[in-house]
Order: C-alpha cells, then sequence, then structure tokens
C-alpha cells in the first residue's frame, strides 16, 4: 500500500504524536514543527537551531537522538515531555532535512517501512534511562546542567533583571571581547562629530562638566558611567562595564611596581589580523625572522603594559631597528595603530606605575608623587568611615575632598598616567640615552584621537590630569571601581548622603538624590556568576550543575549565592535545599551537620486555581502597563551559600550546585528559566 | 578592626572664675578634687610622679575664683586595645587609606551661649518639643535681629606643636566675624573661653569669667525679675562641639596625612562646683545612664526584651531602626539581676547623710540617714544578703522564736527563720524588713506629686514623706507639676533587687583601701567610658528646673547619636576643610587660616535629625545663671493636692485650712544651704549661711551677679585625720567651708 502523502505533514504527524499529551511551548515557539516547513527551517530554541544544512547538526535530530546538548546535559531529549520517536522515524526526518526540507509529495513504501522499522528499533533502545519522578503527563529526565558560556546579561532574562557588572579580571574573554567591540563601535562614532555616543563626545563630558573635589564627585560618577554604558549597549545590550578591583592579588599593592600594574584585558596585544598586517606595512619590510617573531607574538597572545613595551622588544630583541620615539616615525605610527586596532581598551598614552624622580631616575609613585597605591586595609579604613562628607566629600568645592576620591581615585589616576619614558629618549635602542627636544602640545590644542594626538610624547599618561583622563578606557573600570566602592559604603550607611540632594548634574537631567541608589539605574555590582539555563521546558525535580571552576580571585568572595531566576507560580508549595559538590544528593541527604548542605529556600505555591475565568491566565503586561504584576509572575529566589562555598573551597577550585526539590506530593516540580551561581564583594 | 579614634570624655565641663589667668583641671572621677597644673595645663604630679597633687587653693591671691578647666584626649580602639588607651604622640596611627606616626593633633572647638535666643524656660514645657506660642525670652528682638542674641565667638583651632593657645574671644583672632553682645551691666562679655593643648597633645578646654549684665540701661536697670528669663541679660557660658584631627607622618610617602577622630565631644560650661567631693542624689552620669539602658539598649543584661537576659540582644545604639524596632518590644529588668552592695547600692545610700554638711536642717535636728550601728543606714547590716541555712536544732530556733515574738510578733518567726528552702533548710534573712523599710519609702514613677506615703494606716512607714525628700522638675506652676524628686527608673530597679534580697556583697570585690564611710572617689579611670562617667558625675543629674549645668535636654535620646556622644550637626563640628583634601595639601594651608565658605549662621531653632549646634546643651539653662543658682536653695512646695502647685484660697477658707506645704531643699550638693567654717581665725568651726547676706529673692539674684566668687568651697575638713571623719558617725565640721572671699576686693 502505497500513500502519496506530502513528507512534511509525516514529519509533522511523527512529532505530534510523539509530543502528544505534553504542553511543553520550547520557549514561547509551541510546537515550533507545526505551521509550515519555513517556519520549522527557522526555529531556535534555546539557542540551538533545529534544522542546519545537515541533519546531523540539527537539533531536532540530536534532540531526537538524544546526543548533546540533549542528552540531559542542558537539555532532555526531543520532544520534551513527550514519546520516545523510534529510530525509523528519525533516519525518515534526517533524509527529509539534508534533502533540504522539500514540500513535494513522495511515494512511501509502506512496505519498505515495515520491514526497516523493527530492526532500527532494536538499536534505538535506550541502553539505560534513569527516571526520578513521574507525573501524570511525562518523564521528568535527571540530567546535569553546563554553563552558558554568553555571561548571565546576555541570557534571556538578563534582558529584564538587574545586570550585573563584574569583576574584569574574572570576566571571561569572551564577554570582554563583547566589551571591545561595543568600544570599537563608539570610537567608530568619533568621525560623525553630532553622534553624542561618540567615544570622544563622550569624553568630552568630563572634560567639560566632571565632578570632583567634593560631594557630587561620587553622583555624577554614577551618572557618568551609567549613561556611557548604555551608548555601549545601544551597539550590545549583553555588555556591562566591568570594574577594576585594583587591591588584588595580583596587583601587589604593597608593592605595585612587580604587580600587573593594570588589568590584562586593557594591555596591549597583537591580533592575528593586526600582526599580518603589521609585517606587511613596516618598511623597510622586516626580515623573515622579524617577520615570524612579530606574528608569533600575536600567536601567543603576548600582552604589553606600555607601547614602549613593545617597541622596546621590537628594537632590541626582534631586531627591526627601523624605529624612533620620534612622534613622526611612521613605523611607530604603524605599531600604534596595530595595537589599538587588536585592543581598543589599550590607550597609547598610558604608562601606568611609571615615575621618573627629579634626577631623571626610574622611581616610585611614593617617591615622586608622595602617594601610595591603595591597598586592601586602605580600602578597608576608608570604608570604615561613619559619614558622607569624610567618605565621599562636602560641600564645599574642592575644600571637602572625600577620602574615596582623594586616595584611593586620584591615585589611580595618577597610577594609570603615569610618565612617559620617551617624552625626551630618543631612542628605543638599550642603553642609548640620546635625547630630543621634548613635545609640548597645549591640551587647548589637542585633537583627541586623531593621528596625531596618539602618536605623540607627553610628559604624562592621559589618565594623569581630568581633562585628559576620560579618553583612556582604563577611566572606565576605575571609575565602576570607585561606584562599586560607594554602593557598598551605602548598604553599610543608609543614612549618609550628600548635603545639597537637590543640585542638578549637568550635562543630565539627573540630580544627586537620583543617584541615591543604583536599584533605578538597574544594576548591581558582583565579583562573577555563572548561569545554567534551564528552561521551563525541564522541569526538574533534582538539579544538578556541571562543575563550575572557580578561580583563586573569584574564590575571595564575601557572599556567595544560588539564584533560581524567573520561577513560575507552581502548582505546589516545595522546598528547594541546595548542597555543594554533592552530585548525588537527594532528599534523603542529611541536612544537618552535612558540609555540603547549603541552604534553602521555600516556595509557596499558588495551588489549583478556584477563581474565576482568567484569574490565573492574566496576558503578560504590556509596556507602559501601570497595574500591578499579576499573581503568577515569575519570581526569583536567592539562597545565600556563602559558608558551605567557602568550606567546599577548602579541598576543592570547583563547585557544583545539587538543588533537591522537596514536596508533600510525588509530583512537586521546579521549573526555573535558569540558576546562577553569583559571587559578590 | 580597623583602628578608630575617639575622643573622651564625651562630655566635658569647664568651670566659670573670675581669675583672669589662674586655672586647674578639672575631676575626671566622681567626687574626686581637681588637679593643680602648669599654666600650659600640665598635671602635677606628687614626689612620686604618678599622684596627681589635688587643688588645695580655689581661688588666686585676691580671692578670685580659678577657672576648672575641661580636659579631652584622644583615645585609640584597634585589635590590640579594645577598651581603648589614649593616644600619644609618636603612636603609629591608620585611617583614611593612610598610615603613619602620629605627630600632631589639631583640635576645633567652636562654642556658643543661645540663652537670649531661645525659648523662656517655664520648667517641663517644651522637653516633648515647644508649642508653637511658647514664649520667647527677649521677645521684642524679631527676625533675622534675633540672631544677634546668640554670643558666637566662631570657631578656633589649636594643635600640638606650634599653635597652643587660642581665645574664644570678641576678636576672632583675625580668622573669624564673631557674634558678641554690646556693652552690659554690670559686667559685659567678651569671650567665652579659652583653649590650650598640653604637653601631651591634650586639649584644655577653659570656659568664662562669670560675667554677666544686661544691656538695658536707665533707671532699675541692671535688675533681675526671674529665676530664669531676663529679657537684656546674657551670660558667659556655654557649650559646643570638640573635635580633633590628627596628622601623621607617612614614611612611605614622606608627606603629612590626615584623619579625623570618629565623632566630636562636647563642652559646656557650669558654675563653680563649690562642694567637688559631694555627690547630689542623682548626678547626670545616672540620668544619662537611666535613658540610655532604657531608651537606647546601652546595657541589655540588666534592661531588654523579656526572657532575653540568658542570652542578651546586641543592638547597634547608632542604628535608629534596629533600636526603634528593640523598643518597640515587651521590655523589662532582669529580674535576675544581682547588683553587688557597695558598687551598686551603698553607692547611693551613701549620699543622703553627706547633706548633713550643708544644711542645718539636717545638721541640728535629726539623724534620718544615719550610718552608725543603730542607724537605718547601717551598712553592715545593709550588705547582708539572705543565706541558705539548715535547720541544725529545730528547738533552740524555736525558742528564739518564742523569747522574740513578745516583742515583735509574727514578725519575729519571720525574722528568725526567714522563708523555707527546703526541708530542713531556710532563708535567713534577719535584714529584709531593714531594707524593705528603706526601699517602701522611696517614690516611685508616678509618684512625682506625692508628698508622703499614705494608705498604710497600720504600717510604720504610714504618713512618712516620700524620699528623696528634694524639689522635683516643677513644684512651681500648674502645668505639667512634678513636685519632687525622684530616682531614675535604674536607681530604683537596683535598690528593688536589693531590697527583695537578689543582690551580693561585694565588699571583698571593691577596690584596695575601699572604706564604706569614703565611698567617693573612686579609683581614676581607665577606660574611655569610665572618663566619659566619671566627669559626669558632678554634673547635676535631677531635678530639671531647669537645673544645674544643663538640664532636662540630656534625658532626649535624640540628641545622641550612641550613648554618651551628643549627635553633632556636622556644618558646625567639623573643621571646615576635610581630612582627606589636608591630605592631599599635606598640611601646607593650616587649619586655622583657612577660611572656609559658611552659609549658615548658628540656628534659632532645634534639628535633632541633624544635630545639635554649638550652644544647644545650655541655652535652656536660666539666663543669668546666678539667678536660679541663688534661688535654687529651698522651695517652699504646696503639698495640698497632688495636680496643683498653687491653689488659690482668696473667699475660699476651707480650701485655706486644707492647705500644707513643704519647705523642701533643692540640690545641696550644688548650692549648700549653711555650713561650717572657721570664722574671724577661730580653730572651731561653726555653722553659718553659706550665701550669707545674699537673699533668697530676685534681688539677691542680682547681688549673686557679682557676689557668687566671695562663696567658699566646701571640701572634705583637712584638719580631721581620716580615722576621725571616715566613721560611720563623723563630726559636724566632716566638711568645710573654705577660701571665703568676703571684702576681699572687687573681683576684678
Amino acid at each position: 500500500m502505497v500513500d502519496a502523502v506530502q513528507r512534511y505533514d509525516r514529519v509533522c504527524s511523527i512529532l505530534d504524536e510523539a509530543a502528544a499529551g505534553s504542553e511543553e511551548n520550547y520557549g514561547g515557539l509551541g510546537s515550533f514543527w507545526q505551521g509550515g516547513t519555513a517556519k520549522l527551517k527557522d526555529a531556535v530554541v534555546f539557542g540551538v537551531p533545529m534544522v542546519a544544512s545537515r541533519a546531523e547538526n540539527s537539533g531536532l535530530i540530536k534532540g531526537l537522538r538524544g546526543e548533546a546538548p540533549f542528552d540531559g546535559g542542558r537539555f532532555p531529549r526531543l520532544p520534551w515531555g513527550g514519546k520516545q520517536v523510534s529510530e525509523a522515524d528519525i533516519v525518515f526526518i534526517a533524509e527529509w532535512i539534508d534533502d533540504g526540507c522539500p514540500e513535494d509529495a513522495v511515494q512511501i513504501d509502506a512496505y519498505l517501512e515495515a520491514e526497516v522499522q523493527p530492526a532500527l528499533e532494536a538499536v534505538a533502545q535506550p541502553a539505560e534511562q534513569k527516571t526520578c519522578c513521574a507525573t501524570a503527563n511525562y518523564v521528568i529526565q535527571e540530567h546535569e546542567f553546563g554553563l552558558f558560556d554568553g555571561g548571565v546579561n546576555a541570557f534571556a532574562f538578563g534582558q529584564t533583571e538587574v545586570r550585573q557588572r563584574a569583576n574584569i579580571d574574572l570576566l571571561p574573554e569572551k564577554q570582554i571581547d563583547e566589551l571591545r567591540d561595543a568600544m570599537r563601535q563608539i570610537m567608530d562614532l568619533n568621525d560623525s562629530a553630532h553622534d553624542r555616543r561618540s567615544f570622544k563626545n563622550q569624553a568630552l563630558i568630563h572634560q567639560n562638566h566632571c565632578q570632583h573635589g567634593w560631594e557630587r564627585f561620587l553622583p555624577w560618577h554614577r551618572a557618568y558611567i551609567y549613561e556611557f554604558e548604555e551608548n555601549l549597549r545601544d551597539f550590545n545590550s549583553n555588555v556591562m562595564m566591568p570594574y577594576w578591583d585594583w587591591t588584588m592579588a595580583q596587583y601587589k599593592p604593597s608593592t605595585p611596581d612587580l604587580g600587573w600594574r593594570i588589568p590584562n584585558a586593557l594591555k596591549a596585544y597583537l591580533t592575528t589580523d593586526q600582526a599580518k598586517w603589521l609585517v606587511g606595512a613596516l618598511h623597510p619590510a622586516p626580515t623573515k625572522a622579524q617577520r615570524s617573531k612579530i606574528l608569533e607574538l600575536a600567536e601567543l597572545r603576548t600582552l604589553f603594559r606600555t607601547q614602549s613595551c613593545f617597541l622596546e622588544l621590537l628594537y632590541n630583541t626582534i631586531g627591526y631597528t627601523h624605529v624612533t620615539p620620534d612622534p613622526k616615525n611612521e613605523n611607530r605610527c604603524r605599531v600604534i595603530k596595530a595595537l589599538m586596532a587588536s585592543n581598543p581598551l589599550w590607550y597609547p598614552l598610558r604608562y601606568p606605575g611609571v615615575y621618573f624622580n627629579k634626577d631623571g631616575k626610574l622611581s616610585t609613585i611614593n617617591d615622586v608623587i608622595h602617594y601610595h597605591y591603595p591597598t586592601a586595609d586602605d580600602i578597608r579604613q576608608i570604608m570604615s568611615l561613619n559619614n558622607f562628607r569624610d567618605f565621599g566629600g562636602g560641600s564645599m568645592y574642592n575644600d571637602s575632598y572625600g577620602f574615596l576620591d582623594q586616595n584611593p581615585h586620584n591615585t589611580m589616576h595618577i597610577w594609570t598616567g603615569g610618565f612617559n619614558p620617551y617624552y625626551t629618549r630618543d631612542s628605543y635602542k638599550k642603553d642609548d640615552t640620546s635625547t630630543r627636544a621634548p613635545q609640548n602640545t597645549a591640551q587647548s590644542k589637542r585633537v583627541y584621537y586623531s593621528d596625531d594626538d596618539l602618536f605623540s610624547q607627553p610628559p604624562n599618561g592621559d589618565m594623569f590630569s581630568n581633562l585628559t583622563a576620560s579618553y583612556d578606557p582604563v577611566f572606565w573600570p576605575v571609575h565602576s571601581n570607585v561606584d562599586r566602592l560607594w554602593w557598598q559604603w551605602q548598604q553599610n550607611n543608609p543614612h549618609g548622603s550628600p548635603q545639597d540632594l537637590d543640585a542638578v548634574l549637568t550635562p543630565w537631567s539627573y540630580t544627586v538624590r537620583d543617584t541615591q541608589s543604583i536599584e533605578p539605574f538597574g544594576y548591581e555590582y558582583v565579583r562573577g556568576a555563572y548561569l545554567m539555563p534551564v528552561g521551563y521546558a525541564a522541569p526538574i525535580g533534582r538539579f544538578v550543575s556541571k562543575e563550575i571552576p572557580v578561580p583563586e580571585g573569584m574564590a575571595e568572595f564575601s557572599r556567595a549565592e544560588v539564584r533560581l531566576h524567573r520561577v513560575p507560580v507552581l502548582t505546589e508549595s516545595c522546598i528547594i535545599r541546595v548542597f555543594l559538590n554533592d552530585p548525588a544528593a537527594d532528599v534523603s541527604t542529611a541536612v544537618e551537620g552535612n558540609p555540603h548542605f547549603a541552604g534553602y529556600v521555600s516556595i509557596f505555591s499558588h495551588g489549583e486555581c478556584i477563581g474565576g475565568p482568567g484569574h490565573c491566565a492574566i496576558p503578560n503586561p504590556r509596556p507602559g502597563d501601570q497595574r500591578e504584576r499579576p499573581h503568577n509572575t515569575p519570581r526569583n529566589h536567592r539562597i545565600d551559600v556563602t559558608q558551605a562555598a567557602r568550606r567546599m573551597l577548602e579541598d576543592s577550585k570547583t563547585l557544583r550546585v545539587t538543588l533537591v526539590v522537596l514536596g508533600a506530593g510525588d509530583d512537586v516540580i521546579l521549573k526555573t528559566e535558569g540558576v546562577t551561581l553569583t559571587f559578590l564583594d | 578592626m580597623n583602628a578608630t579614634y575617639k575622643i573622651h570624655p564625651a562630655i566635658g565641663i569647664a568651670r566659670l572664675g573670675n581669675s583672669p589667668d589662674a586655672f586647674y583641671l578639672g575631676p575626671e572621677t566622681a567626687g574626686a578634687l581637681p588637679t593643680e597644673c602648669d599654666e600650659l595645663g600640665n598635671p602635677k604630679f606628687s614626689p612620686d610622679g604618678k599622684t596627681p597633687v589635688t587643688v588645695k587653693k580655689f581661688k588666686d591671691a585676691k580671692g578670685r575664683i580659678k577657672r576648672q578647666a575641661a580636659r579631652f584626649q584622644v583615645w585609640v580602639y584597634d585589635e590590640e586595645e579594645q577598651k581603648g588607651r589614649p593616644l600619644k604622640i609618636g603612636d603609629p596611627i591608620e585611617g583614611g587609606g593612610n598610615k603613619g606616626t602620629l605627630v600632631a593633633i589639631q583640635w576645633r572647638v567652636h562654642m556658643a551661649n543661645k540663652k537670649a535666643s531661645w525659648y523662656q524656660f517655664e520648667q517641663l514645657q517644651g522637653e516633648h518639643g515647644y508649642s508653637p506660642d511658647h514664649p520667647l525670652r527677649n521677645p521684642d528682638v524679631t527676625g533675622a535681629a534675633r540672631s544677634r542674641l546668640i554670643i558666637d565667638p566662631g570657631a578656633r583651632i589649636v594643635d600640638s606643636r606650634d599653635n597652643r593657645r587660642a581665645s574664644l574671644d570678641r576678636s576672632g583672632d583675625g580668622v573669624v566675624t564673631t557674634t558678641f553682645p554690646g556693652p552690659l551691666t554690670p559686667l559685659s562679655i567678651d569671650k567665652l573661653g579659652d583653649l590650650i593643648v598640653d604637653d601631651e597633645a591634650r586639649l584644655l578646654v577653659l570656659g568664662g569669667h562669670g560675667h554677666s549684665g544686661t544691656e538695658k540701661t536707665g533707671p532699675g536697670n541692671p535688675s533681675i525679675q526671674n529665676y530664669a528669663n531676663n529679657d537684656g541679660w546674657f551670660d558667659d557660658t556655654g557649650d559646643g562641639p570638640v573635635m580633633a584631627r590628627l596628622v601623621m607622618f607617612s614614611e612611605e610617602v614622606q608627606r603629612l596625612r590626615f584623619v579625623d577622630v570618629e565623632y566630636p565631644a562636647w563642652v559646656l560650661t557650669g558654675y563653680p562646683s563649690y562642694v567637688p567631693e559631694i555627690l547630689d542624689i542623682i548626678t547626670m552620669d545616672e540620668a544619662m545612664e537611666d535613658m540610655f539602658v532604657r531608651e537606647m539598649a546601652y546595657d541589655t543584661e540588666i534592661y531588654g526584651r523579656v526572657d532575653s537576659f540568658k542570652d542578651p540582644d546586641k543592638i547597634d545604639s547608632a542604628d535608629p531602626e534596629a533600636l526603634r524596632f528593640w523598643r518597640r518590644d515587651r521590655l523589662e529588668w532582669n529580674p535576675n539581676y544581682c547588683p553587688g552592695f557597695y558598687a551598686d547600692i551603698w553607692s547611693i545610700l551613701f549620699r543622703p547623710n553627706e547633706f548633713n554638711y550643708l544644711t542645718l536642717i539636717l545638721q541640728a535636728s535629726n539623724y534620718p540617714h544615719a550610718q552608725e550601728t543603730r542607724g537605718t543606714f547601717n551598712p553592715a547590716d545593709l550588705s547582708r544578703p539572705p543565706s541558705v541555712r539548715t535547720n541544725a536544732d529545730a528547738n533552740a530556733i524555736e525558742a528564739k522564736v518564742a523569747k522574740l515574738t513578745e516583742h515583735l510578733g509574727h514578725y519575729a518567726e519571720y525574722l528568725v527563720k526567714g522563708p523555707s528552702a527546703g526541708p530542713g533548710k531556710r532563708i535567713s534573712d534577719p535584714f529584709k524588713p531593714m531594707r524593705m523599710f528603706l526601699y517602701d519609702l522611696l517614690r516611685l514613677p508616678d509618684e512625682e506629686n506625692e508628698f508622703r506615703k499614705s494608705g498604710k494606716v497600720n504600717s510604720r512607714l504610714h504618713n512618712l514623706p516620700l524620699m528623696p525628700l528634694l524639689a522635683g522638675d516643677n513644684p512651681i506652676t500648674n502645668e505639667l507639676p512634678s513636685k519632687f524628686l525622684r530616682l531614675t527608673e535604674r536607681q530604683l530597679f537596683l535598690l528593688k533587687q536589693w531590697a527583695d534580697g537578689k543582690f551580693y556583697n561585694d565588699l571583698d570585690r571593691m577596690p584596695d583601701g575601699y572604706n564604706p564611710f569614703r565611698p567617693f572617689p573612686g579609683p581614676a579611670p581607665k577606660t574611655g567610658r569610665a572618663l566619659d562617667k566619671g566627669v559626669l558625675g558632678k554634673i547635676l543629674g535631677g531635678a530639671f528646673c531647669p537645673g544645674g549645668e544643663v538640664g532636662w535636654i540630656m534625658r532626649n535620646p535624640a540628641i545622641y547619636i550612641e550613648p554618651y556622644r551628643i549627635k553633632p550637626d556636622l556644618q558646625f563640628s567639623t573643621f571646615r576643610m576635610t581630612a582627606a583634601r589636608a591630605s592631599s595639601l599635606s598640611g601646607a594651608v593650616p587649619p586655622e587660616e583657612y577660611s572656609a565658605y559658611q552659609d549658615q549662621t548658628l540656628s534659632l531653632k532645634n534639628d535633632f535629625d541633624n544635630g545639635l549646634q554649638p550652644g544647644d546643651l545650655t541655652k535652656y539653662m536660666s539666663c543669668p545663671w546666678q539667678a536660679d543658682f541663688n534661688e535654687c536653695s529651698t522651695q517652699t512646695i504646696d503639698v495640698t493636692y497632688e495636680g496643683w502647685n498653687n491653689i488659690y484660697t482668696q473667699g475660699n477658707s476651707l480650701l485655706a485650712d486644707e492647705q500644707m506645704s513643704w519647705e523642701t531643699l533643692w540640690w545641696p550638693a550644688h548650692r549648700p544651704m549653711q555650713v561650717q567654717m572657721k570664722l574671724n581665725g577661730n580653730a572651731q568651726p561653726v555653722i553659718v549661711n553659706w550665701a550669707s547676706g545674699i537673699q533668697q529673692t530676685a534681688a539677691g539674684d542680682l547681688k549673686m551677679v557679682t557676689d557668687w566668687w566671695r562663696l567658699s568651697f566646701v571640701v572634705d575638713n583637712p584638719d580631721l585625720p581620716a580615722t576621725e571623719k571616715y566613721v560611720a558617725s563623723p563630726p559636724v565640721d566632716k566638711y568645710i567651708g573654705v577660701e571665703q572671699s568676703y571684702g576681699k576686693g572687687d573681683g576684678k
């Protein structure tokens, strides 16, 4: 018997049959296979395209077969909440995909179907299927949830939740790259003089309006960072301005000359593309050996604090000597261009931690500037100040510096600016002390971010002066950290505020009062966070994360939290217990005296709806909807796991989160968009 | 733990004197004599190099009273010394993100006198906020001109190096503009005090010279009409914040760095302490501690949430929300608290007998507070707590009961056996009736207007006057009467525990050399808190009408940022240049030469939320102080009805027949009535009127304005050996008046 049907219809019926009874809506897509081939081809479920050019790469096929990421790690096998599809049917669908998802009708040979199917089914029988609890509708699979690599801000709920500014030294490279891209985009706007979002126009705001030396310092800069960050987010809404905690161990605050001096993310390096460009552009051309050494710098991603670190290496180690400190030296200009193009967070007019004394000898910030690099102990002292005037400044301009403003803030400007070692030196050759006349361009004559300016040899780095500081991208992580310290101080001093709360912060319309809380600005500070997407598709009776590597710097948190994001109102009340590094924990695992037990949260459910029609089915609020949120609005929960996390990290460099759901009935389950492990300072 | 720096005492007291230059250091322990110092304020020591030399002469060669300095010192609290230790030049310090060696301390003081600009003192009205129509002093002066009624010398800064003296005077020291009243009669006011830094970087604040006068001229002037409110008058008391800034040399950056102490301290000026060694029935330390315990969770072991005493709450008294929440709970005195007899009970009970030496009424009539063997206040009896005894010889005990029953009735069995403590045991508490007698005579809360114990017709307590029998916060008007003084709730609680037998005999825990008949002064303070308390020990703690040095404002929790620490208005208490700015300049601009933009004048109102300004503690007090000081000797209190201080009997002879009054003492340890004094070179003292020739009238008040300095100081009689005077029954001349300057010049 041969029926003439469209292959697509057959695909639908296979999937419909398997999914029968499931209410899963796949992150809002619903039954994505229905509604035409075009819709199916475009369907993306939680970031996974369902149909790729080849069947074996298609999410749908991987999902139906239970292959990663549908192996229970991130997601369960497709269809969720339904029955497993036979391998013969999967092969049918796979062939259809490999054929380009045609809509033509074909003859399906029922004979063939009958003959092949039993043999293939035997193969596809699952070897072992662990189940933890059954519901009327579906089997809840137990699986390990892996980390989302895009950062918490990038995840779907990141757009609606409090956004996170994280520690720049603990931020994954991928997110640093996103920041770099966004920076590059607003730097690209520099040619559009009238676009207020351009990097130059943003920097100009500081030159013209900045507030220091009194109580408006902190409020003004809180608004400034926020505005700048929003401009970045125009181009990539995942980007938030990270903060630089300059007291971390790698900066060796007591002997800062021996430390990193500046976060690695802001140091110079060559990308392969830029290295290739550079070796082609240098004139005269470098030798083959020199070329390969330059390319090797890119391969190894060698980091340089300053331009001269790079140029001295180029001259003395690589042996390319056609380069001098002269601002007009073309090869030097090419090097700077390549480094800037490689990392827009690097800035040529920046000499962190470089100081010369009156005799021209290399010295220290302590001896030359009579300021010292701030230590964690210094910050503790400042955080213990009991009034805003001492902490953040008083009401008299420039006479009422707060300690946070004066040092560390001023110090970090001076530290990152530094002295230009080639202000008058005329050669990169080691031990060659020949000099040239200093180049002194008046600040008023500078054209910021012009070639002339970027290639110049000023006496100090731009961070040294408040008129130029904001042209150096390090300005932002420094001030983000200052803002973080203020926010932390505010937690402990809820009554500490500036005197003149009505003062307007030009060029914006914020008043000082508007800046007294970061809540309206919608961000928070975290040391770092790890997200494990779950999705409503995967109701869980038990959640086990994969191993989360916790780097050394991260482990110095003051608080650790497990957060459950957007938990919809459940039908049954339950208790969620959190265990760390005990993937086998279940409802019978002891709580008292168990070092793995980290905490719990009780979730109060709505129960069976006995309200009128629509009581539990209120449409989602529209933008501008001022009514109260409906009672079924998903909620977030946070569980303090600080003590257990500290205990676990004594012997381990990784953490695994296990959530165990306890309730009165057998079918108690938890639904959540995702789980994060968050570390706070 | 970060090091923190605090000034102690948190509240210091300077005292007036008309001697232009001579001064001494105020006592730092309740009941101690002041100590001698050199002209730079450095204390003098006896040859052992340790014992401070106490003051022998309170007046200078011309018979003028020496001023008493309030001394302030910076203490450090750190890991090493969590209870604090005095900070010394050369010590390592840190703060504001800097560390270094302490090289100097800068002190900033801003005192003012707001009396003439304030409301009229009308007893308790105003304690819980002034009504909008409460009359002002000097009501004819209106609008901005009222600011001129504030005596404001501005702030002065001194330091421990080359700027060690300054005057809070009319000149402004070339730094600030000042506000002083014009020429006054009889005495003009040109300064509120002086500042001196001693060799150990401690600050001494000296008060005014006791000048009081009126701007009013013409026939009939000067004139004083009222004990508290006299338009046109000014005096030179005052108060204000004392701030300190530590100057360190940072070795690592080779520059000066600056950091401020945690909060300012406060200085106030009062009249001389004429009786330095006798304590008032309620000292300011006790009045304040009572409030801190009840309102600010200062001691949750004694007062806290019901059933919380096994694990007392720790409430941050500087956290208003936490405190409010705590206050809303069910709070009680710890029912199991056991005071020590000598430390907590005897230190109160000892005092009334001392008043024998300050008033003829007590000295010449009877001895209700006698401390000798058969006296009501015999410490040997009062200090014996109940004990559990085994009934070893039942027959002997029954015989004893039988024998005593004849005289004592049913009391005998109780006295001999006490309550049962289980089979074969009894609690022996023979002195419980004695303790209960004393306690039952005490005036309890809400009995401020009761004169006598009534309603116990069969009791020996019936009709006896309640104690203390001293004037209260308002024995004057019918508006909020509060006729008699009542002990603080904390004092009453301790006494109740004692009376109930819940106490212990702590004699062996008292300091070496402790003599129950000389309980004061205790040892010198070893902690900052002990110093705070010690200095307050000779400030009057009640009654407040308006009081001695300061009044009921001190029992208002809104004026404190934490216990003992006045909440300052930062606009007037801090160095105008921040410590961070001074650090950025590395001290290049000396703070005393730094003139700051000021957009505010001293306020004519209260703003407790924002903190207190200079002058905000003493402004409630009598103007001039001499008027109230003179009149607060005794008070005829109408005791006819509890609710009325004044009844109007005209045309009502029945009411007139009912009328009763009692001549009541105010505060003899601040203002004695009669004292023993050697007159005309006689070796044997006789009892005389202390303020001889100065009437208890408005006319007398005016005399007091010019003659307060002639009065004698009443001191422990140096002619008597300790074995004669520190005993249960000392002679009448245990204390004698000395250095009276009647007929000795004109005080100028």
